[in-house]
This record gives C-alpha cells, structure tokens and sequence, in this order.
C-alpha cells in the first residue's frame, strides 16, 4: 500500500475558496443545476474548510459573519441573482432563504422551505455563531413550529407540506431541534421524540440496516440517518443487533480499501462519513482498516487542483469533498496527537506538517457532523454505544455524550 | 460531478464550444426560473397571490415542464406544479391529467432515475388522479398494473434502484389497500401495506412513503377469507417477481431484501398446513441460496439472507417449539454445513463467506446442543474457534472484528 500520498491541504482550502465565484456566475451550468441545494452546498464547504482552518480564518474566507472581503473581481453587480452571495454575507444569505409562508428554510432564496435545508441553515448558523442573533431569536418559534408541523401520527418525519416520507427527515428534525435546544422542551408541544425513535427503529431490517421507510432496503446514507437520530433521542437501546448492523457496516469496505453504500457496489468516498460516523457512534470503528480507508480517500484527491471526488480520477466536487475531509478527521489521520496512521504532508512547503498545521485542525463530530468545539459549545446531546465496558476507550471528541452499553 | 472522469470533464470544460453550449444552458435556466420564480409571486413580506387566469396558470405549468424535464431534482419546481394542478382556475382536462404527469415524470427519471422529487410526483399523481376515479373504476386496475410494468421495465436498466422498488411497494400498497377495503371506503393510498385483522403474527410490513389525513381503522381492515386468497396471490406474484430478479442476476441485493419482508407474510396467508408450509419455504429458500453461492461464492448477497433464513427458521422464535421441530432444524443445518464445507474446500479453504457461514452454523450447533456441544460427534465450538483463525489471516482488514468474537 502506498502510504506517501500527502493530504494537498493548500490546494483544498483554495478549492474550496474558489467555489462561490465560480458557482454563482451567471454562466455556471453547475451552479444552475445546483441552485435549489446552495444552503447544503455551503454547509459542505463551510464545515470542511472550518476542518482545515481555524474559526477567524474561515469566517474571513468566506464571508460568513461579514462580508467586508469581496475577494473575486470577477463579479460585477449585473451578476447579482436571486442567489448570489455577493454583498452580503453567508449568515445574511440564510436569513433571506427563510420562508416566512412555512417557517422553514428553502435551499436557496425564494424557495420552499424544506427540512433538508433548514437543517443546513441551522448547521450554518451554528457555526457562525448567529443563533443567538436577535435577527434569528425573532424567527426561531417559527423554525420550531415548521419543524413540528412535520411529524406524522406514527412518529415519521415529512420533508415539507407536500409529504414526502423519509428517516433522513427524521434526522433532520431531531438534529434542528436539538441545535434550537427545542428538543426537550415540554412547555411548548416539541415534537413526540419517543415516538420518533420508535419509528426510527421499525425501519430496521433483515440485515441490521435501515432504509428510508419501514420496508426500505438498507443504505448506508439512511444507517447515519437513523443511527444519527437515535443517538439524539438517546435510544440507542431501540437497536436490534448491533452486532449484526456493524458486521454489514464493516463489510462495505472493499479491496480498494474504499466503502461502498450497500453489498457489491461501489466504492464511493461519501460512504467514508456515513459508516465512519456510524461506526463511531457504535464504538466500532476498529472492525474496519482505518489505514486502507485513509489510503482510498486520499487518492481520491486532485493532486492539480484541490478537491476530493467520489473515487480516484474522477471529477471533484464539494459534496465528496467535505465526506472525504470529514472522514479523515474521523479517521484520525488530519489529528496526529491522535496516533494518526499518516503524516499531514504540506506539498508546497515540501515538508512534513509542523505544530501549528495540526494545531489548526478541528475535529468533526459524527452525531452532528459539526466542528466538535460548536458542538460543546451549544451542549448538544447525544448518546453512543459503547460495547466495550471500559469507558476509558471512549474516544475523546465522544466523552460529552451519555454513554449506553448494551445492559437492559 | 458523482462519477464523471476527471481527465475528460477538464478537458470538456477547457473547450470553448463546449464552454459556450454549458454557460448559454445555464443563463437559459436562469432566466426561466426567475420568471417562474416571478409569477410565484413569492416574497419574504406577503403570501403567494393565487393566480385567477387560466391562461397564465397553463403558461406556468408549461415552464415547469420544461424546467423540470432538464433538472428534475428542485423539489421547489415540483411543489409549484403541483400548487398549479390544484388550482380551482386550471382548466379542466378529463383524463389527460395522469397521462401528462406520467409523461413528464417518465421524462424526468430518464434524465435522472434517482432524482427523489420526480418519484414522489409520481406517487402523488396517482394519488389524486385515482381520489378523483369512482371506486370500482376499472381503470384503476390497469393504471396500477401499468405502474408495475414501468418498475419492471426501469429495473431491467438498474436491478438497484432503492427508489423503484419503493415505488413498486407503493403500488402494490395501493393494491393492498383495495383489496382489504373491497373499494368500499376512501383510500389513504400512502403506500402502506395494511395487513391488520389479516395477520395474526406481527410482521415488518412496509411503511407508508407519503402523509395522508388520517382515516379512521374501522373504515380500513376487513379481514375474510376471500380477502386473504386474494392478498396472498397479489403478494405470491411479487414473491415470483423477486425469485425472475434472483435467477437473472444473484447479486441482487434489492430482491432479497424484498423477499425478506415478503417471506414472513406469505407463510402466514399460505394456506397449506403449518408446520409443512414452513419447512417447504425454509427448503427452498436454502435452495435458492445455495445456487447463488456455488455459482458466485465470492459475492456477499446471499449470504447475508442465508443468516436471515436461519434465523427465521429457528424455532425457537416459534411460541410453540416442539422437540420435533428443533430436531428437523439441527438436521437441516447440519446439511447445510456440510454443503458450505464443500464449497470451501473446492475454493482450497479460501472461502471468506464459506468460512463466515460455516462460523454462523457453528455457532447456532453450540446454541442448539443438549449433548454438550455435539452433534454427529463434531465438536462445535472447536470448529467455530478454527473458523476464525482462518479468517483472521484471510479477511486481515476485519481482524478486529475476528478477535472480538474469538473473545
């Protein structure tokens, strides 16, 4: 196994600096076709620069709090459209996504509110630091009462008033409310989460897995959801088997050390946060080879121009890029201190990663796939499952969550 | 950019006539959703005004056709077609309302056979085209049959697609639901398999994929004799269909899966005598995977179903395990492992799913032995112990998933 393909994290974080011009020009075919996810799409790029760079720098680079660097001179004021982000800031380009009409937040202005998006606002403005905003305390009873609109009488979750099914919505509705600290909140008729998590847990499957509905195959993007949203609920005792379910888990890994989503497809670098972050929260991240993982992911960089694709050679983009980020900080391997199995490599400088490299990496939670720092700083809850009885192997970035260990 | 080739798609981009087609693309979508975007007369102060002249509604119903035929992921586009469709001031046009949406759903999952907004559209279409047919319509009988022909037809492209055999689900949900109502009663049509008062084990059932208002239960199961025959040819064809998507390609993961939740209901609606019913269904379904594995050991799909099967057919999840039973089971796994043990050893020990399903019987003989352990004087847990050993050297990346259960 080749083990000297350096993390290109100069080239990364100009990557990822370089996206908004490029996709809020007029003439981007791919940002047309992208409009209706800008809010996730500068979710991905805002979390997985904020895994590269300290906090000050992130918001400087991409305008989040503010918007005094207007750094590309290719824009003209003839460019602004409905989705532009220019002239205003990130936080100023959520607040215009909020739609009044449902309570939520649309994935780009003008646009329906969606659970999908308005998780991503949430996500946003977390990191920014913007929900304690009078701007957003205003709407924040609206948010909430969008969110709980949306529960069914089984304890699902639609996607908006037009009803689309989906355990990702669950996921979405328990993360939005636990950042909005309306999870728990008796007072105010919060949604049912016993009941979201008994539905959560009927989705299981022969296999372990879980799929988008009761009866849905098993996917591992919908094992992070329900996982996810269990852990939230902090029911993780729902879960029959999670043996079996890690065993299916771990078996998603390939020859090319990369995971796939489901048996005998394949491998796909998005899949290193689903089943990675899955496995964390179960406490087994072990039963996989973090180094054959680590490897995949990082040939699946463009060596040229920055960015991560879904498998080697293929074309980047930001989606893959901040999964396979994320993965590696989950992985350990941007975190030295934490035994990381390869060296942070800075291939402009031609030398190996020095202290204030690593000092600068936040690490990613993988309940809430946010830098953990805004995730104690908001005290958000959380449950993982700890098989092993010594909590002594809890992993660091885990300890604030309550930990169950399998005992009725 | 999910699975283009770098190379290319740097050097498509690089050429200018390729750049000019691709930037006149985009400044054409972007010109006709800000339209569209305009008429939605959608602002952050006031609510949308509802638009009173058909012509215009006809006008906007168009322009969503033709955004959503080129990018049919926006669900925002499909919210506002849907608004239009339901306006009191949309002309009327009997029967072609199905036909357009199908149409331009067709059209959509052509471009995309993933894209969640067109599936959905899809679902609520014939929804409310069959709200609106009379109960014993015979044309809802043929619009449901065709909707399972188009998920035939799509899973011959893709034998994958989780979002087509969802949609089949669904339809077969519709189905289900005629047949328990006798169209007696106002559908919910949420896809929902409502099996109630016909089942009297519980079972997984599939769970409904989009919201309706919630009908009360009396109007919802009536369990009969009738009902149940006819419940159980309808889901017997699905069962077929399964085992045509098997015998085509093993590897298919999705029928499996769908044969997983079907398996438990069938044995509960067939009406052969007990006991005999369940071993027929055990025997062959071992069967079925045991021509899957011989053919292509290597690929991992049956062999998850393999350990579904066994478990399924244990007995002691029954409430009434008799020693007979236990005794049929333990000989019946003994066969099986016999048969892995063949396997494996034709593919010289190097068998990963062999040796897993070897370790799975292996252990389920430790589970099942009265007479400490054994059974046709193989020591079980000996067995089991080798099992993983030869993993651990086989399967290196899994190692530690070896040495836990070696614990």
């Amino acid at each position: 196994m080749s083990s000297s393909i350096p993390f290109y994290h100069n080239l990364h974080v100009q990557y990822i600096q370089s996206l908004a011009s490029k996709i809020d020009s007029p003439t981007s075919y791919e940002g047309a076709v992208t409009e209706h996810l800008r809010m996730s799409g500068i979710y991905w790029s805002i979390t997985a620069l904020s895994l590269l760079l300290p906090a000050e720098q992130v918001d400087q680079a991409m305008n989040l709090t503010s918007c005094c660097n207007i750094e590309n001179t290719s824009t003209s004021p003839e460019n602004k459209t409905t989705e532009g982000t220019k002239n205003q800031s990130i936080v100023d380009f959520v607040h215009d996504c909020f739609d009044e009409s449902t309570g939520g937040f649309g994935g780009n202005k003008l646009q329906d509110g969606h659970i999908l998006y308005t998780l991503s606002a949430l996500q946003i403005l977390a990191i920014a630091n913007a929900l304690q905003e009078d701007r957003f305390l205003q709407i924040k009873r609206k948010v909430i009462q969008f969110i709980q609109s949306l529960q069914q009488s089984d304890g699902s979750f639609a996607g908006d008033k037009w009803g689309e099914i989906d355990t990702r919505f669950s996921y979405c509705a328990l993360s939005s409310l636990s950042l909005l600290g309306a999870l728990n909140d008796d007072s105010n008729h919060t949604v049912n989460v016993q009941k979201a998590a008994e539905y959560i847990a009927s989705c299981q499957n022969f296999d372990g897995g879980f799929g988008c509905h009761p009866g849905a195959e098993s996917h591992a993007g919908q094992i992070f959801t329900c996982v996810g949203a269990l852990s939230i609920a902090k029911r993780l005792d729902l879960l029959r088997d999670v043996d079996l379910l890690c065993w299916w888990l771990c078996e998603r890994q390939c020859d090319s050390g990369g995971l796939n989503g489901r048996p005998e497809k394949q491998a796909d670098v998005c899949y290193s946060w689903w089943i990675l972050s899955s496995l964390s929260i179960l406490g087994r991240v072990d039963w996989i080879s973090k180094k054959k993982l680590a490897s995949f992911i990082l040939k699946c960089q463009d060596e040229d121009d920055g960015g991560i694709a879904d498998r080697p050679g293929d074309m980047v983009d930001v989606f893959h890029t901040f999964f396979g980020i994320a993965g590696l900080s989950l992985l350990g391997v941007l975190h030295e201190e934490e035994g990381g199995i390869l060296k942070v490599l800075d291939v402009e400088n031609g030398e190996e990663g020095g202290e204030e490299r690593k000092a600068q990496y936040r690490r990613i939670d993988p309940v809430y796939a946010l830098p953990t720092d805004v995730v104690r700083k908001l005290q958000l809850q959380g449950q993982i499952w700890n098989p092993n009885k010594d909590s002594s192997l809890v992993d660091d970035r885990l300890r604030s969550y309550s930990i169950y260990n399998g005992d009725m | 950019m999910h699975g283009q080739k770098r190379d290319e798609y740097k050097a498509r981009l690089k050429d200018s006539a390729t750049a000019k087609k691709l930037a006149l693309k985009a400044q054409q979508w972007n010109a006709l959703s800000q339209t569209l975007l305009k008429r939605q007369h959608k602002t952050q102060e006031a609510p949308k005004n509802v638009q009173a002249d058909a012509h215009q509604i006809l006008e906007t119903l168009h322009l969503t056709e033709k955004l959503l035929a080129v990018n049919p992921d926006p669900v925002y586009l499909w919210n506002f077609r849907r608004e239009l469709l339901l306006n009191p001031c949309l002309p009327t046009t009997d029967g072609s309302f199905l036909e357009q949406e199908q149409l331009l759903t067709q059209t959509a999952l052509q471009r995309n056979p993933k894209a969640y907004g067109a599936w959905f559209h899809r679902k609520w279409s014939i929804r409310h085209h069959l709200q609106k047919s009379t109960d014993n319509d015979p044309d809802s009988k043929s619009v449901l049959q065709a909707e399972l022909g188009l998920c035939g037809e799509l899973l011959m492209l893709d034998e994958r697609n989780f979002h087509c055999w969802n949609y089949r689900r669904f339809i077969v949900g519709i189905m289900l639901e005629k047949l328990m109502t006798d169209g007696q009663s106002a559908m919910v049509m949420d896809g929902e398999w409502k099996l109630e008062g016909l089942l009297e084990d519980k079972c997984d059932v599939i769970g409904a994929q989009l919201t309706t208002k919630s009908v009360a239960d009396e109007d919802v199961a009536l369990a009969n004799k009738a009902v149940a025959l006819e419940v159980y040819q309808l889901l017997k064809l699905e069962w077929d269909f399964t085992t045509e998507k098997i015998e085509q390609n093993f590897s298919n993961g999705s029928a499996f899966h769908c044969r997983s939740k079907l398996l438990p209901l069938l044995l509960q609606l067939d009406t052969g005598s007990g006991d005999d019913v369940r071993t027929e269904y055990f025997q062959g379904e071992l069967e079925l995977i045991r021509n899957a594995v011989f053919t292509e050991p290597d690929d991992q799909t049956s062999w998850w179903y393999l350990r579904f099967i066994i478990s399924w057919a244990n007995p002691r999840n029954k409430d009434d395990c008799k020693t007979e039973d236990m005794e049929l089971f333990q000989s019946t796994l003994y066969e099986e492992w016999m048969s892995i043990h063949e396997l494996v050893e034709g593919e010289g020990g190097k068998c990963k799913w062999g040796l897993l399903g070897l370790h799975m019987i292996a252990s389920e003989m430790c589970k099942l032995g009265e007479k400490g352990g054994r059974y046709e004087g193989e020591n079980w847990e000996k067995l089991s112990k080798s099992y993983l050993v030869q993993l651990r050297d086989l399967d290196p990346d899994r190692r530690s998933r070896y040495d836990t259960m070696m614990e």
